[in-house]
């Protein structure tokens, strides 16, 4: 569904590339994520793909076309909701949203989409008086009220609270389930291992892995175990693989009375942080 | 037509809901009802004021026509404040087609502010064809004030300093009428110099097509301009 190939952009303003040469694809129907830190390059991908940014190099295809050759039926097909809240403030949310719906031929309901966002008894309220959590979740709601094939979200659950943002993850993976196509962008592990069938480390304008965070774990990641002796005796930590031949370990666990042994799974955070040298935060 | 009705609604809710917007609506009337009511007054106290009626007019004209400009000039620099030109260009509409509908808008409500000014002021009505043909002028400095006001101006402090420099420069050319010793040619590249040339043309029964063809020159080359500039500086960014 969406094809980029060798993409770099620099921004006019700036000496440096914001991308080179960028390549990853994401297939019809999949969650895809960009998993990186502030200013690696995420929002800057998919605003080259819908054709905010111009002037770049390499492929960004969307459906088998280039960007720049995309006229403005793009739009419809697509749904975008932006890092950034941004909404008519002295409208209310419904408002809102049947300004932005007269643009396409066809809508969702909006009272259906803000009861889906949990917004449905402030529809009425002007946009002025909502908090940053409420005004993301009208931005999400609004990317997927024309019913769009694919869906760029922009760090959709940044600025929301546990509960909101399990709302968020929970819309995103059933509008997965009606077949929609899904490039979201992240600089939280938590969201990239749940929501995205696959996901690319990106880091200065670079995409480092790219897989699924299932694979990414094996490949990358060390599972560990954590024994911690009684009486202050020590800690240590010991690599999980063939742990019951390892002779450093078993003379730990005896050389004094254990008082905790967890297993450590390995966090995409690590990982992340052991394939790019950079950490996420 | 659809997506035209569209946007006039959102505006017009926009403009009602917005204090200071809502009173620069009423600001062109409260003009020309002042002009209608004061003027023959003060004329009879004192008699020679009646040689400067086109010039009163010229001024009221102007002033009344470009509220709508600053209007729609502040209803952008909202839309650029809250974030909003970028979700305006990914809907499926030709780029483009929102600004221009909003110079449009602008555009035309000050032509028709100028109309009504000239038609109701009571004073120096040049008759009905030649109004409409300084109307189109003053509609044209509309959109040449929103767009110098949402290029250049940050936000809406900016905005309103904006507003007033263009002001000053385009009420600048009556000093030609007042003071016969500064050179026409210093002028000559300021729109409403044109449009108050064929303003006094057409009081005095001179021929219009002159100043009528070259200041509508002068306000398309302008806005040209700065539809390019606000296009690279702001809504294409
Ligand atoms: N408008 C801009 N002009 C110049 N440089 C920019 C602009 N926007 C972003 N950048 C730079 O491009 C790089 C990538 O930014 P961005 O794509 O926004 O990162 P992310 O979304 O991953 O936080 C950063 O170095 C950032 O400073
Ligand atoms: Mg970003």
């Amino acid at each position: 569904m969406i094809s980029v190939q060798n993409l770099s952009y620099k921004y006019p303003s700036a000496d440096i590339q914001a991308l080179s040469t960028v390549d990853f694809n994401i297939e019809r129907g999949e969650i895809f994520g960009f998993l990186g830190p502030n200013g690696s390059g995420k929002t800057t991908t998919q605003k080259v793909l819908f054709k905010l940014l111009t002037g770049y190099d390499g492929q960004a295809q969307i459906d088998g076309v280039e960007a720049r050759d995309w006229d403005e039926s793009l739009y419809q097909r697509i749904g975008v909701s932006f890092e950034l809240p941004n909404h008519y403030l002295k409208l209310t949310a419904l408002e809102n949203l049947n300004f932005f719906g007269a643009f396409y031929p066809r809508q969702l309901d909006p009272l259906e989409v803000l009861e889906m966002v949990d917004l449905k008894e402030d529809a009425n309220r002007r946009v002025a008086d909502f908090s940053k959590g409420m005004k993301m979740r009208l931005n999400f709601a609004r990317s997927f009220l024309h019913d769009p094939e694919v869906l760029f979200l922009d760090e959709p659950t940044s600025g929301l609270d546990p509960v909101n943002a399990k709302t968020v993850k929970n819309i995103i993976l059933e509008l997965k389930s009606r077949g929609k196509t899904i490039f979201l962008t992240t600089h939280q592990m938590y969201d990239a291992d749940e929501l995205c069938d696959r996901v690319a480390f990106i880091v200065e304008g670079h995409i480092k892995a790219c897989d699924a965070p299932k694979n990414l774990k094996l490949k990358y990641g060390k599972s560990s175990v954590e024994v911690q002796l009684a009486h202050g005796s020590g800690k240590s930590v010991f690599d999980i693989q063939d742990l019951g031949n390892n002779v450093e370990f078993l003379a730990f666990i005896k050389s004094a009375e254990v008082e905790t042994i967890h297993s450590k799974e390995a966090s995409l955070d690590d990982i992340f942080l052991s394939v790019t040298g950079k950490s996420l935060v | 037509m659809r997506k035209l009705a569209t946007f006039s609604l959102q505006d017009v809710r926009q403009i009602a809901r917005d204090k200071t917007l809502k009173f620069y609506v009423v600001v062109p009337f409260l003009l020309v009802a002042l002009v209608r009511y004061l003027i023959p007054y003060l004329t009879e106290i004192y008699p020679q004021l009646i040689s400067s009626y086109p010039m009163i007019m010229m001024f009221t004209a102007i002033q009344a026509s470009i509220m709508f400009g600053f209007i729609t000039s502040f209803l952008l620099l909202d839309e650029k404040d809250e974030g909003l030109l970028p979700i305006l260009r990914v809907l499926p509409i030709t780029s483009g087609y929102f600004i221009i509908y909003r110079l449009l808008l602008g555009g035309l409500a000050s032509f028709t502010m100028a109309l009504i000014t000239i038609h109701t002021s009571g004073i120096a009505y040049p008759g009905f064809y030649k109004s409409v043909l300084l109307s189109i002028q003053y509609g044209l400095a509309a959109p040449l004030i929103t767009l110098v006001v949402a290029t250049f101006a940050k936000n809406k402090v900016e905005g309103m300093a904006c507003f007033k420099g263009v002001d000053l420069l385009f009420i600048l050319p009556l000093l030609s009428f007042l003071i016969a010793s500064i050179p026409k040619q210093v002028f000559l590249p300021l729109p409403t110099y044109w449009t108050f040339r064929l303003y006094e043309a057409s009081i005095i029964g001179e021929a219009l097509g002159l100043y009528f063809w070259i200041g509508t020159l002068v306000y398309l080359v302008l806005i040209t301009f700065l539809f390019g500039q606000f296009r690279k500086r702001v809504f294409d960014r």
